[in-house]
């Protein structure tokens, strides 16, 4: 739920306008989200065309949708993070005032969000390598072999982490000035 | 040691408010390192997202939902439909039911029918003289209205995770789905004639003039709800359909929203999807940790000892979903709690789909209700009231729903009778 967009609008780190390499990935995320999503509903489009009018069908289309689901989740989910904008339980975190608690409280959910990530790298890394070495190893269409799709998994979860962590410490650094603004 | 220290922190970090997909797959990290498996598991179980057909029409309508409500398509939705319903009393209020609803169905409970709909239809109701606590109510009532209509996506969620027929939990959301809008729209023509709100005669000249304004998006529920429900077509057709004329018709023809509103809409949709769809994945790897230590027989025996009607387990379950309701929404509620519940509820004899329609009405009612619930939130920031002045507003509202989910679940006739008389073997 964007609840967060809703209630949190103070609280977000704003990426919009910003500049070097954290720019840069998040104008490259938004870019490939579009061509996903746009790809995905054309591609879609055109197998039920050719299904219902010309009794045909492109045998690589369904499989290649499906991953495509898998990679815009996970880009989705990086954006998300990126934004802070992932659906969390904030029950009581809505209840906590503004200032120290509150920073210390993110603190806490950021590092653990930050640890949970380095171990689903960890856990994906290892699905990913074990389909890599595998000389017979399975394709998804002729010329796209499984393990690219599997990749996608650590590089999205190495990347939250890596947010998490930064997250994690500007709500220590807040925490200890007791300020939101460094 | 590990096992307490872990139960500790994932706890702790649930309540705090770290990202609930987090949280999950800390439980089947944990899990299956307690059970010395390789953690490699939680990988395949996510990788499993890219296992099934249906889940790729998520981000299509949501997507064409989102699209839509950036549009001017609300407007003329809710112009038409005043144009068909202000000769009755209570019309606008109707207006605010069906058109929340349809947009509900569209785009899920997740707010933008409150920031898409609400925010145009609360001050019409007020010009109306509809009173303001009716107007607040009824408009925040209206944003999880709908859940039960095709082709909403937590009705989609729910048949890929127990295997349901999409196309048996869209027939079996219709009469429940009507019924809850039968009765808001009697509350609402009661209310209308006791405040007397004035009526105004049908004017063709208005009608045909919305409907011409409309011509682009009338074909889309007609066809969605036509198709779906006569079985035309099949779901991940309608949605790549109907994502398809979406873009064509809202960015190339009418042209309301520009390239750089395009990708904003892009984004937001799409983060909202990869939101839902992650904590999906976490959830499907920890239900398959606690599903292979047996969680839901345990579940079963315990509940077993203490419950052995079918009616206690059936009222158990109204009071679970309903304080589920209130922390979760309703997505990470489906994922989580659903994959533990079906195996307990089946041994009491509650059909899949009964359960489904019991699961979604209950949880749009944990929408509306204090203290946590996310409706009353986001409703009171958009029109700038307090908690507790929403909340109140929302009382009427809150009891007939409440009365209709009773009726709901404990009928289940209404919910498997439509699937019966098409043959399904229910």
């Amino acid at each position: 739920m964007n609840t967060g967009e809703f209630l949190l609008k103070g609280n977000r780190i704003m990426t919009k306008g910003q500049k070097g390499p954290p720019g840069f990935a998040a104008r490259l995320e938004d870019g490939i989200l579009t061509l996903l999503l746009v790809s995905m509903i054309v591609l879609s489009f055109t197998q039920i065309l050719l299904r219902n009018f010309f009794e045909t069908g492109l045998i690589w289309i369904d499989p290649l949708v499906r991953q495509m689901l898998l990679w815009i989740t996970l880009v989705g989910a990086m954006v998300a993070t990126r934004e802070r904008n992932h659906i969390t339980v904030d029950a009581i975190f809505r209840h906590i005032p503004p200032g120290r608690g509150k920073f210390a409280t993110n603190f806490i959910c950021n590092t653990f969000a930050a640890i949970v990530c380095a171990l689903l790298t960890y856990s994906t890394f290892r699905v990913f390598h074990m389909e890599f070495q595998d000389p017979q190893g399975g394709f998804i269409m002729t010329g796209l072999p499984l393990w690219v799709s599997l990749l996608t998994m650590p590089v999205a979860f190495g990347v939250m982490t890596l947010r998490f962590i930064r997250f994690s410490i500007l709500s220590l650094l807040q925490t200890i000035r007791g300020e939101a603004n460094p | 040691m590990t096992a307490v220290l872990g139960i500790i922190c994932i706890v702790i970090g649930f309540l705090l408010g770290a990202p609930l997909f987090c949280v999950f797959a800390a439980m089947a990290l944990l899990g299956w390192h307690i059970d010395e498996t390789s953690v490699s598991v939680v990988g395949t179980d996510i990788f499993r997202l890219s296992s099934n057909f249906i889940l790729i029409t998520i981000p299509m309508f949501t997507y064409a939902g989102y699209l839509l409500g950036e549009s001017g398509a609300p407007k003329r939705l809710v112009k038409l439909s005043r144009a068909l319903f202000d000769v009755m009393p209570g019309g606008l209020a109707i207006v605010s039911i069906i058109a929340c609803s349809l947009f509900t169905a569209f785009t899920g409970a997740s707010g933008i029918t409150i920031a898409a709909l609400g925010s145009f239809l609360f001050p019409a109701l007020l010009q109306d003289k509809y009173s303001e606590n009716f107007s607040l109510g009824l408009v925040t009532t209206g944003g999880s209205l709908g859940l039960l209509f095709a082709p909403s996506v937590p009705l989609i969620i729910y048949g890929v995770i127990t295997e349901t027929p999409i196309s048996d939990m869209f027939i079996a959301g219709i009469i429940p789905g009507l019924l809850m809008l039968l009765i808001l729209c009697i509350l609402s023509v009661f209310i209308a004639k006791r405040d007397k709100i004035p009526t105004s005669p049908l004017k063709w000249k208005d009608l045909g003039a919305a409907l011409w304004e409309a011509k682009w998006e009338i074909p889309i529920p007609i066809f969605v709800l036509g198709g779906l429900y006569g079985g035309f077509i099949i779901v991940s057709e309608a949605a790549a359909v109907t994502a398809f004329w979406v873009l064509i018709v809202e960015v190339l023809i009418q042209r309301e929203i520009s390239y750089s509103q395009h990708k904003k809409v892009v984004k937001d949709s799409m983060v909202m999807v990869g939101g839902i769809l992650i904590i999906m994945a976490a959830a499907l790897a920890s239900t398959n940790y606690f599903i292979d230590v047996d969680v839901p027989m345990k579940i079963f025996d315990f509940i077993q000892r203490y419950v052995s009607t079918k009616v206690v387990f059936l009222i158990l379950l109204n009071c679970l979903l309903f304080a589920l309701g209130m922390i979760l929404d309703i997505f990470s509620a489906l994922v989580v709690v659903v994959p533990l519940i079906m195996p307990v509820a089946k041994k009491y004899g509650i059909n899949d789909v009964h359960l489904g329609i019991i699961f979604l009405a209950n949880m749009q009612i944990g929408y509306l209700t204090p203290p946590f619930g996310m409706g009353l939130f986001i409703s009171g920031y958009r029109f700038n009231k307090g908690i507790i002045q929403t909340t109140a507003a929302c009382l009427p509202f809150i009891t007939m729903l409440i009365g209709s989910v009773l009726l709901i679940t404990y009928w289940p006739d209404l919910s498997l009778f439509l699937l019966r008389i098409m043959g399904r073997p229910y």
